[in-house]
């Protein structure tokens, strides 16, 4: 067992920091006193998310295959110990709990104004205990199947999910979070076990704390409740995601008012650094296409196509970068051929200089306010963490970035031969 | 306590609230205009402030307006809608990092506040009309979001919920109105209503940020209260300058049930309680110790033990002295669900709870609250509902009040609870999911 390391990171341009502390266990503390707040936010993340669905660990020969939706099944029963549920735990303590699955990451979370240590103690036991029997596992799928169901009823959540089955043939981000109905039937305590052994290794694991706290409290705490990990190396396998799309079309009826569209721009996946970077150029180069200063908002509600902006989103991870653009209309067509028209000629001709920088400076206010709420500080310690940055380093790359960044993303991005678009009416 | 609260009331039907917290990285002034609420004028309203934060007299395109906040790093302008009671309340909200954030140490919450007071008094407006093209757009909007208002099942069934348990009371009519009324409206007509808004609105300010007194603030305090002064003169009686907006919904003779259909895959259940008491704090624990909480009796029951649903869950509108169930279930489950919701809450009226399970819900209350100030925008919406209240109080004094609350007043409260109305809102298939 390695010793207790604490490194501090700061904001060179504004005096602001944290701790990062790598600590004995080997999970890595992410620590930011806020002054003056009330409240504590603590943020226990794990690598793992619901595209991790075929691995191995060390010493296993073959790849375990596990039904969908089992890293999100395996959120909710981690919630639950031998004698109660971390609700009931919480609730002795006056702190609001919750957890939730994405793509690439699980979370088990905590707000509270008071009792902070005690609510820690009860996240750290609650996630180093899984307790997992046949009879809990079965009463959670109807709520999950519940879930499910609610889900599908979201409009907004349909036609997003569609585009990403239309854009992506292998890549497992194609498959919603929650799985299907069918897929949770065949969830199991032991494949709930199995999962729980291979990515909740404090190793592979991230604590973040925002707000009220004393960073040797939490350390002291940390050093009592933790247990080491066994640093259990486990391998994904993710098969190989063609470039092409599945289809450049997928519909659906499901009643709604005015038709809603998303159109996904799929492109190559990157590594992680040219990624980051490029997250951030293709964010600002999308709001120089789409935004409300630009040509295509312009011609869109002029043509009375649209009334508001198109929804943008750079949507990122393992093995997979696309952009989306979305909204409602009464013709996602002739918004297509409208977006296509302007995506030319911002490749041909590039964008201006000064709303470039606009933007740039809108970006840099966003930042500084989102400092300034403890549920973002601990997202964004933990989301850069996990790709090996810190989280003042979104400024610093925002600075980083030119037009030519943008213009490059605007010419590289975009291909006729990898786009989709689903529609809902 | 890091913060400091200040309140000033000049001239009749305005106030200004100041919010003053070291910690605050934003500045905001934010104004509410506390209006009358008729089914035709709800539509107005809407269309008004969504055409006032678009374009000004200064900045008339969207894209000017646009490039304008971007340049003062991002400050966000934006206009909600809401109802307080049978009350309609506009809110214009201008926020942006404090000065003191800034790259070059630049001021540009001067410039602000002068963006709330372009909306305010210098809309995009010539002729005695707004600007044709921006109307229409806006029309065109509001016409799209009627049309869109079942896109989401859960929150058009609770839309729905509302509708029917208030019918005919003021707070049921929709901001939207219908796209027959969008459609003869005209942009001189929304120009005579937005004279007459600004005749006769009670007007709250609110200012949030690190400092006290800034230039900012000295600039909309000055002109608001010159504005004021000047109404005041004019027709004293007609400005809106209620102290308190509670506005109780009557419990019907008989339970109202409605049912309609739509395309979806699971069944949403609403189900609206009203009362007739008033006793504020108590109403809030019975409620949360309902189905408020993660803990509660419908969480525990309803969903951990009989599995039949991902969300069943209570709140109240205590403007209304209503409390609402909201609850997604399968087809085949739907009685099932509502027995089962009655069932807890005849428990609750009989006093079945532990003394530990009220300590813990007033804990999760309070806990909520204690952190209000933190966020300079959940402050403001706080103070001002409890204002809309008629009470001047901090979080903290809030947090005693509901401490002080007994075993007994919270039966009490639970027992002045009925059941008045049930929506549902079925899947239009016959396939309602297997039976639990």
């Amino acid at each position: 067992m390695s010793e207790t390391r604490i490194e501090k990171i700061v904001n060179e341009r504004t005096g602001e920091s944290y701790f990062k502390v790598y600590h004995s266990s080997g999970l890595c503390l992410l620590l930011m006193p806020m002054e003056g707040y009330a409240q504590t936010y603590a943020l226990f993340s794990t690598k793992y998310g619901s595209i991790d669905r075929c691995f191995r660990i060390s010493g296993d020969d073959d790849f375990t295959t596990v039904p969908d939706g089992i890293a999100h099944y395996l959120e909710h029963k981690l919630f639950e110990n031998e004698d109660c549920d971390a609700f009931e735990l919480y609730a002795k303590t006056g702190a609001s709990g919750n957890a939730y699955t994405g793509f690439e990451r699980t979370a088990y979370l905590f707000s509270c104004s008071e009792n902070y240590l005690d609510s820690l103690k009860i996240l750290i036991d609650l996630v180093q205990n899984p307790y997992f029997t046949q009879e809990n596992v079965d009463k959670e799928r109807g709520i999950i199947a519940q879930e499910i169901r609610m889900s599908n009823d979201v409009p907004r959540r349909r036609v997003f999910f569609n585009m990403l089955r239309a854009m992506y043939s292998e890549h497992p981000v194609r498959i919603d979070i929650a799985g299907t109905e069918e897929s949770i039937e065949q969830i199991t305590p032991e494949l709930l076990y199995k999962c729980y052994e291979a990515f909740y290794d404090p190793n592979n694991m991230a604590l973040a704390i925002a707000g009220r706290l004393d960073v040797d409290d939490v350390i002291k705490l940390c050093d009592e409740a933790l247990r080491p990990g066994k640093d259990i190396r486990v391998e994904t396998s993710c098969p190989e995601e063609p470039c092409e799309v599945v289809t450049d079309r997928i519909e659906e009826n499901f009643s709604v008012g005015v038709p809603m569209f998303n159109i996904g721009f799929k492109c190559p996946p990157m590594d992680r650094d040219t990624q980051f970077k490029m997250e951030m150029a293709a964010d600002i180069m999308l709001n120089l296409l789409a935004g409300k200063s630009s040509e295509l908002y312009r011609r869109l509600t002029d043509k009375e196509l649209m009334q508001v902006e198109l929804g943008r989103e750079v949507f990122t991870g393992e093995g997979y970068f696309s952009l989306i653009l979305s909204g409602e209309s009464v013709d996602p067509d002739a918004v297509l051929a409208e977006v296509w028209d302007c995506i030319d000629i911002a490749a041909k001709n590039g964008f201006d200089e000064r709303e470039f920088q606009l933007i740039k400076k809108a970006d840099y206010g966003s930042l500084v306010q989102l400092l300034g709420y403890a549920e973002i500080c601990a997202e964004d310690m933990t989301l850069t963490h996990f790709i090996g940055k810190n989280c003042f380093d979104l400024e610093e790359t925002l600075a980083s970035i030119t037009l030519d960044d943008v213009n490059k993303a605007a010419r590289e991005l975009f291909a006729r031969d990898r786009y989709t678009i689903s529609i809902l009416r | 306590m890091a913060y400091k609260i200040k309140k000033e009331a000049p001239v009749k039907g305005l106030s200004f609230t100041f919010i003053e917290d070291p910690k605050y990285r934003s500045d905001t002034v934010s104004v509410r205009l506390l209006l009358p609420l008729d089914e035709k004028l709800t539509q107005i309203y809407q269309m008004l402030g969504m055409m006032m934060v678009d374009s000004t007299a200064r900045f008339p395109e969207k894209s000017k307006m646009a490039e304008k906040l971007k340049s003062l790093y991002g400050a966000e302008q934006n206009f909600t809608f809401a109802r307080i009671g049978d009350r309609a309340v506009l809110g214009f909200l201008v926020r942006c990092i404090g000065d003191r954030f800034t790259i070059d140490g630049e001021n540009i919450t001067d410039e602000a506040a002068q963006l709330m007071l372009d909306l305010l008094f210098a809309p995009n407006v010539s002729n005695g009309a707004f600007d044709k093209k921006n109307f229409e757009m806006v029309r065109r909007e509001i016409i799209e979001a009627i049309k869109s208002l079942s896109n989401n099942r859960h929150t058009f069934a609770l839309r729905r919920s509302r509708e029917v348990a208030f019918e005919g009371e003021p707070s049921s009519y929709s901001q939207y109105g219908t796209i027959e009324d969008a459609e003869k409206l005209t942009p001189e007509e929304l120009y005579r209503e937005y004279e007459k808004m600004l005749s006769v609105a009670g007007i709250s300010v609110t200012f949030c940020g690190s400092g006290n007194n800034t230039g900012a603030q000295q600039l909309v305090k000055q002109r608001l209260t010159e504005f004021a002064g000047e109404r005041l003169k004019k027709a004293p009686d007609i400005i809106l300058d209620d102290k308190s907006l509670i506005s109780p919904s009557p419990l019907r003779p008989e339970i109202n049930e409605t049912r309609e259909k739509i395309e979806q895959e699971q069944l949403k259940l609403v189900m609206c309680f009203k009362t007739s008491e008033d006793d504020l704090y108590a109403d809030k624990i019975a409620c949360a110790l309902f189905g408020g909480t993660p803990f509660s009796k419908l969480f525990a029951n309803v969903r951990e033990k009989m599995s039949l649903c991902y969300y069943c869950q209570s709140f109240t509108m205590e403007f209304k002295r209503a409390m609402f169930v909201d609850s997604g279930v399968d087809t085949a489950n739907e009685q099932l669900a509502r027995d089962e919701i009655l069932r807890q809450f005849d428990l609750l009226k009989q006093g079945d709870f532990t003394d530990e399970e009220l300590e813990n819900t007033k804990k999760y209350l309070c806990g909520s609250l204690r952190i209000v100030p933190d966020v300079a925008e959940d402050f403001n919406s706080w103070n001002y509902i409890r204002q809309a209240r008629g009470l001047d109080i901090t979080p903290e004094q809030e947090i005693e009040m509901i401490n002080e609350v007994t075993r007994d007043r919270v039966i009490k409260a639970a027992n002045g609870f009925s059941l008045d109305t049930v929506y549902v809102l079925e899947p239009d298939h016959e396939d309602g999911g297997e039976q639990a």
